[in-house]
Parts: C-alpha cells; sequence; structure tokens
C-alpha cells in the first residue's frame, strides 16, 4: 500500500505533464480545436 | 547515527527494491525544469529590460554547472550517499530558483545568473548524479531499466515545468499584474522542495553484499563487456574507454540537438505549416525522449549496451540520411516518425551510459565516473548548437532556400552519429590491471 502511495506521488505529475504535450501535438493530427481550449 | 548519513539510509531486511526508483524520479523530476527554461526568456527579458539572449545564458551557465558540479563533487556523492546529497541538489536547485526570483525582483540580472546559472546548475549536477549508484546497486541483474526510469523523470519535468510556469505566471499576472514571473520561480521553488525533500527521505541503499532473490552474478570471461570486478574513479578517467565513451554521449546528443534545438522552425520550414503545427512538432518530440530514455535502456538489459549503442548510431544515420527525402517529397509523416525515433534514441543515449559505465568500470565509483562522463553533455550543450547553427546559418547565406538548408546539417549529423559508431566499436573490456581489489571495492 505504501509502495502504490509512493508511485502514485511521482507518476501523477509526469502524466500530467504527458498529458499536456500530447495536447499540445495534437494540431500535428490535424486536431486542432481540442488543442486551443 | 545522523538521519542524513550513508548509515542511515541503508535499507532494513524485507525492503522493498521498487520504492527506490520512485525517490530517483521525484528528484530528476525537478531539475529536469532547466529543459523548460525558455518559457522564463520572454517574461525575463521584459521584466529587466535586455535582450533575450543575455537572460537565456543563465540556463547556458547552468548546463555547464551541470557537467563541472558532476565531475568536481561525484567523489563525494559516493562517500555520503544519495540522501545528504539529494538534499544538497535540494538546496542549491531550489535556492537558485529563490536567488533568480530575487533577482527578477531588484532587476539584477547578474543575480539571475549567478543564482539559477551557478547555484542552480550546481544543484542540477548533484541531483543528476545522486541517485545513480544507487539504483545501479539496487538493480544489478537490471541496471539500464533502473537508470532508465530515473533518467526518464528528467525528460519528463520538462514536460511538467513548461506549461506549469505558462499556466502560474498567467494566473499571477492576472492577479497582481506584471509578467508573474517572480511568484512563480518562487512557487516552484517551494513545490520542487517538497519533491526532492522526499525523494531524499524515501531512498536507501541496500545493505553490504545485498543481492535480488534468485540473482547469481554471471561468471565473466576475460574477454567480457561486464566486469564484476570494480575501477576506482581515479583510474577510470584516465583509460581509453571512458574518453570513448565520453566521445559516444558528446556526439550522440549533439546530434539530437539537432532536431531538438530547432523542431518547431524546421517543421515549419520544410513543410510550410503552420506554428500552432511546428509547437505539436516539439510536443512530440518531448514525449519521444521521455519514453525513449526509459525503453531503450531497458532494451539495452536484453541486447547489451554495445549492441544498442551500435543501433543509436547506425539507425540514426540511416534516419537522418532520410529527412531530406521526406523534405524533397514533402512526406509529413515519414519526417515526423524518423525525428521521433531520432529524439527517442537521443534520451535512450542518456540513460543507457550509467549502466555501460557499470559494465566496464563496475559499481564501486559508479556515480563518480559517471559524473566526470556528464562533462560530454556541457560540451555537447555548447558546441552542438553553435556547429549547428554556424552551419544552417553559412547555407542561407549562401543562398539555399530555407527549407532545403536543413539538408545539409542532417548530413552534419550523420558525420557526428558516425564518430560516435567508431567510439564505440572501439571499446573493449578495461585491461585487469585498473581492478581494484575486492576490499577496496566492498
Amino acid at each position: 500500500m505504501k509502495a502504490l502511495l509512493i508511485w502514485i506521488i511521482v507518476v501523477i505529475p509526469l502524466l500530467w505533464g504527458v498529458t499536456q504535450s500530447v495536447k499540445k501535438s495534437l494540431p500535428l493530427f490535424g486536431v486542432e480545436a481540442v488543442a486551443k481550449k | 547515527m545522523s538521519f542524513l548519513s550513508r548509515e542511515a539510509t541503508v535499507a532494513k531486511p524485507g525492503f522493498s527494491r521498487w520504492l527506490v526508483p520512485p525517490a530517483a524520479v521525484a528528484v530528476h523530476m525537478c531539475i529536469g525544469q532547466v529543459y523548460a527554461f525558455s518559457v522564463f526568456n520572454k517574461p525575463l527579458s521584459a521584466e529587466l529590460g535586455v535582450p533575450v539572449s543575455r537572460v537565456n545564458a543563465a540556463y547556458m551557465i547552468a548546463l555547464v554547472m551541470l557537467g563541472l558540479s558532476a565531475a568536481v563533487f561525484g567523489k563525494w556523492v559516493e562517500r555520503v550517499g544519495p540522501r545528504k546529497t539529494m538534499l544538497a541538489a535540494c538546496l542549491c536547485f531550489c535556492g537558485g530558483l529563490l536567488l533568480a526570483a530575487l533577482g527578477v525582483k531588484l532587476k539584477m540580472l547578474w543575480l539571475i545568473l549567478f543564482g539559477y546559472g551557478f547555484v542552480g546548475g550546481t544543484g542540477l549536477g548533484l541531483g543528476y548524479i545522486a541517485p545513480v549508484s544507487t539504483l545501479v546497486k539496487w538493480f544489478p541483474d537490471r541496471p539500464g531499466m533502473a537508470t532508465g526510469m530515473a533518467i526518464m523523470g528528467f525528460g519528463g519535468g520538462a514536460l511538467i515545468a513548461s506549461p506549469l510556469s505558462q499556466e502560474l505566471m498567467a494566473r499571477f499576472a492576472r492577479e497582481w499584474g506584471g509578467t508573474g514571473a517572480t511568484s512563480t520561480l518562487v512557487t516552484l521553488a517551494l513545490l520542487y522542495a517538497c519533491f526532492m525533500i522526499f525523494g531524499a527521505c524515501i531512498v536507501r541503499v541496500p545493505a553490504p553484499g545485498w543481492k535480488p532473490d534468485g540473482y547469481e552474478p554471471k561468471a565473466t570471461a576475460a574477454n567480457s563487456m561486464i566486469t564484476s570486478a570494480s575501477v576506482s574513479v581515479d583510474t577510470a578517467w584516465k583509460t581509453p574507454q571512458f574518453w570513448l565513451l565520453w566521445t559516444m554521449l558528446c556526439m550522440n546528443v549533439s546530434a539530437g540537438i539537432g532536431v531538438l534545438g530547432r523542431a518547431a522552425d524546421m517543421c515549419q520550414d520544410m513543410f510550410g505549416v503552420s506554428a500552432a503545427i511546428g509547437a505539436g512538432f516539439t510536443g512530440l518530440l518531448s514525449i519521444s525522449n521521455m519514453s525513449g530514455r526509459f525503453l531503450w535502456s531497458t532494451v539495452s538489459d536484453l541486447t547489451g549496451r554495445k549492441t544498442v549503442y551500435c543501433l543509436y548510431f547506425l539507425l540514426g544515420i540511416a534516419l537522418y540520411a532520410l529527412l531530406p527525402h521526406a523534405q524533397q517529397t514533402q512526406n509529413r509523416v515519414l519526417f515526423v516518425i524518423c525525428a521521433a525515433v531520432i529524439i527517442s534514441m537521443y534520451g535512450g543515449g542518456f540513460s543507457t551510459i550509467p549502466a555501460y559505465l557499470k559494465d566496464l568500470f563496475g559499481t564501486h565509483h559508479v556515480g563518480a565516473i559517471h559524473g566526470r562522463l556528464i562533462t560530454a553533455w556541457s560540451m555537447a550543450a555548447v558546441i552542438g548548437p553553435t556547429l549547428i547553427n554556424g552551419f544552417y546559418d553559412s547555407r542561407v547565406a549562401a543562398g539555399l532556400p530555407k527549407a532545403q538548408a536543413y539538408n545539409g546539417t542532417f548530413y552534419l549529423m550523420c558525420g557526428l552519429l558516425a564518430i560516435g559508431l567508431v567510439a564505440n566499436l572501439l571499446v573493449r573490456p578495461v585491461d585487469p590491471k585498473h581492478h581494484v581489489n575486492d576490499t577496496a571495492s566492498a
């Protein structure tokens, strides 16, 4: 349980960062509207 | 026994080694902020009324200090252990951010350069090497995967810091006016301090003689690339193997920066796309950089370090050579795929090098040796962009259209990777006369 909590603490910020980059890269695939939100 | 001493961090029986990578990731995720420093360029330039190039000097100083501090303090890091080093890194890095905030408040550029560049850069070096030897000792069976996880955190740090800083600056600017840079730097310093202290608290070193359940080191043949002996840092850096690895890292980083540093402009110039698509290309490369650090390094545990570096260089050369073709045929998909794979291998080059060092020099001083090798990164951060931008500018000055001027730089990248490939092929096991005896290495 403790190990899971420790992993969650570091993984959540990383996932947030990845999500932001994915949103930023959407125009590359022709998805402009979502990226602008 | 001090809480900070190495002895206090020795794991008790039953401790799970899987709790150590999050400690490393927590620290690397914070110091990876350096890659996102460019988001402060324009706000700081506006606050101080100086050109962006003078503000950006803080970033360059920080990268140079990263290499220098890693090289200078490597032996100290090995002696005092990861907890004290992580806290020292926290003090320097977060202190550097606070000094930079004070510099913005007082409109003193020198304080920003000193704070972020010199003090913060020292924290970067300490934080970068702090968990490496600890991870290698916890994961002797999978050193590539373990160091890949930590160094992936460094790549991920930029993905977090860039949007977070922009969001914070926008909010603070709305609330209190100005650019919001001062409050953002202070907020980042406090947030990062929490994460770095968290990492320092949970990190542990294995007890002497500890090994994973069921793990038996393979008996090494005289010509094996993986040694069970160790080499001291003072001896290691005098061996040809050290300088061959230094050359490989320097060439791999220089070649990666060729795409990474100009990604958005390159995409727009070569394919005539919008700035949003150019920024999207940069976002995709950031994800490739981060994921490559973990994936390629993990692959190296299966293939061996020399093989995976041959792959980085050979595949890198082939893909760089394909980029001009992608431009001429206006094949955007091919261009994006090639660039993403190239950048994943750029990240992989960073994360595989500690395991390569462990294979060649053993675990005794691997953190300190890694620290000295990091100077290759500092060198590449300076010479890479200079070489690439200079070459590109000369082609444009010679009258070549911008879209085609990049093609020459891609061939230049192939040349740099070819030098790296030759260096890798020349790597041989370290002469046993350099090995320290077992009692010294324990």
